[in-house]
């Protein structure tokens, strides 16, 4: 294996409860730094692609690599270090909603064990890189849908993973928002941090040049 | 990681006061319990020891007896350890204090002639433990001793009485704990449920079952201690008025002397012990949201 691919769906297989399967034979390479967007209409196994790669499902067949370990034969005690390497951005943002920004987005390094100072410090300089200080005192459930999108972001960026995973990032978000999305997307990619994103957003895809794999029959097809 | 522990844990206690509230409430009942249970018990056996300190003892002897015999006795029974106040009553003496036992009855049987009456040597002895079988049966060896009633009997009976009071003892504080143990566990239990969705997403973020428990922990140990201190505030409350309201004579005054509250010792010992019951039913009450949320 290169040192570039950073993961590797290999022959996966999925299906839930017997059901007809949802992907067969997948076959995708991501490479570090790269920039993905993963498309397919609803229910094509976007979502599930990000849980093979999070531990939380498990594939039928195949195996998922993730740098140069099989992320299903992970011990239990070790899967909670593979997901720190990974900053997840939830469809649903999965915030707490009762609590603020500052505290949501602080989670990843609270999980860490990071010292208070060193929070305090990855916090601001992060917030005022995304432009989103104003937000970090507020109640996430006070916030707008594109707010609690960029406080996702946040949280998914702030202790710097090797990868960002983001799930219909600009769903529901008016083009104004979602172009800001995705310009911070990009920025966190320019960084050097690998950015896929999972969207059925076919004039975000468009507008953007950026490799495109389409789920689509149960198979994968790369576009471009 | 403890910091943060401790943050988390406080913010858990005040959003779910009344959870946490109820559960305090309730554990410190069940320790009120506990307590007052184990100052009864303590107080009995502490009473129970003082007594046979003190404990008399009353040797018979045979009717046919001879001075010489009777003096051997009273030597022996002299080199025993801790004993005191020996005194021998003779068969005559014996039957006038048998008769005027009998108060007005006494006139029945004045014209009853009471000639086997044995006479009995009497002692106390003042030691932490009655007299031992092999002491007792050095005084039994003694030509002319019948039997020693008195010391054997109580000391059987006593011990009857310690080794039932044991055994409920420890069924009933056994029982009181278990329950201790289930109320901060389905305190704790509640708690977690309500954060059901928190935890699931520090799950999916890569926290450490430990990094989840650490806070509810910090919460069983709170509810534990803080009840504990309330039962113990209670207890002494009710055993300052129990004794305050004893009214005060001969025998009371006696009882009142010889109780005793608890000491700094087992307090510690007990306040120890309720933090490890803390820890503990926690951690038995995040293994189910732990399991629920394990992805």
């Amino acid at each position: 294996m290169s040192e570039e691919n950073l993961i590797q769906y290999i022959d996966i297989e999925k299906n839930f409860l017997g059901k007809k399967p949802i992907f067969t034979d997948i076959n995708l390479t991501i490479n570090s730094g790269e920039f993905v967007f993963l498309t397919g209409i609803s229910g094509a196994g976007k979502s599930t692609m990000f849980n093979l790669l999070l531990g939380t499902e498990t594939p039928n067949e195949g195996r998922v690599i993730y740098r140069n370990y099989d992320v299903h034969k992970l011990p239990k005690r070790k899967i909670r270090h593979h997901r720190r390497s990974i900053g997840m951005v939830f469809q649903d943002y999965k915030l707490l909603t009762n609590k603020s920004s500052r505290e949501n987005i602080s989670i990843p390094l609270k999980i860490a064990n990071s010292s208070k100072n060193d929070i305090d410090y990855k916090l601001n300089e992060l917030a005022l890189k995304l432009n989103i200080e104003h937000l970090l005192d507020q109640n996430v459930e006070t916030l707008s849908g594109g707010e609690q999108q960029l406080v996702a972001i946040a949280r998914a960026a702030i202790h710097l993973p090797d990868v960002i995973l983001a799930d219909e990032p600009t769903a529901n978000l008016d083009q104004k928002m979602a172009l800001k999305i995705f310009n911070i997307f990009e920025r966190l990619n320019a960084e050097g941090i690998t950015v896929i994103i999972a969207t059925h957003d076919i004039h975000l895809i468009k507008s953007h040049k950026k490799k495109t794999v389409l789920l689509k029959n149960s198979g994968l097809i790369e576009v471009r | 990681m403890i910091i943060n522990a401790i943050s988390q844990a406080i913010e858990n206690i005040k959003e779910n006061f009344s959870v946490t509230f109820s559960g305090i409430i309730t554990t410190s009942v069940s320790l009120i319990l506990i307590g007052i249970f184990l100052l009864i018990y303590q107080n009995i056996i502490h009473i129970s020891q003082l007594y046979f300190q003190k404990s008399h003892y009353s040797v018979f002897l045979k009717s046919e007896v001879s001075k010489v015999n009777q003096q051997d006795a009273i030597r022996v029974i002299e080199s025993v350890w801790g004993v005191y106040g020996i005194n021998l009553i003779s068969s005559k003496q014996a039957a006038q204090d048998l008769l005027e036992g009998f108060g007005e009855a006494r006139k029945l049987l004045e014209k009853v002639e009471l000639t086997d009456i044995p006479g009995i040597i009497e002692f106390s002895i003042d030691r932490p433990e009655p007299l031992n079988n092999k002491e007792l049966n050095k005084i039994n060896a003694i030509p002319g001793v019948k039997e020693i009633i008195f010391g054997r009997e109580t000391k059987d009976q006593i011990e009857t009485f310690f080794a039932i009071s044991n055994f409920i003892g420890i069924f009933l504080v056994g029982l009181l704990i278990v329950s201790v143990t289930f109320i901060i566990k389905n305190t704790v239990q509640i708690a977690t449920q309500i954060k059901e969705k928190e935890i699931g997403i520090y799950r999916l973020l890569g926290a450490s079952k430990w990094f989840i428990r650490l806070p509810y922990i910090l919460e069983g140990i709170f509810i534990s201690v803080f009840s504990y201190f309330a039962a113990l505030g209670v207890i002494y409350f009710l055993y300052q008025f129990v004794i305050a309201g004893i009214t005060y004579n001969e025998a009371t005054y006696q009882i009142i002397h010889l109780t005793t509250f608890f000491q700094i010792e087992q307090l510690l010992i007990l306040w120890v012990f309720l933090i490890v019951l803390g820890i503990f039913s926690s951690i038995l009450a995040t293994n189910n949201i732990i399991r629920k949320v394990s992805f």
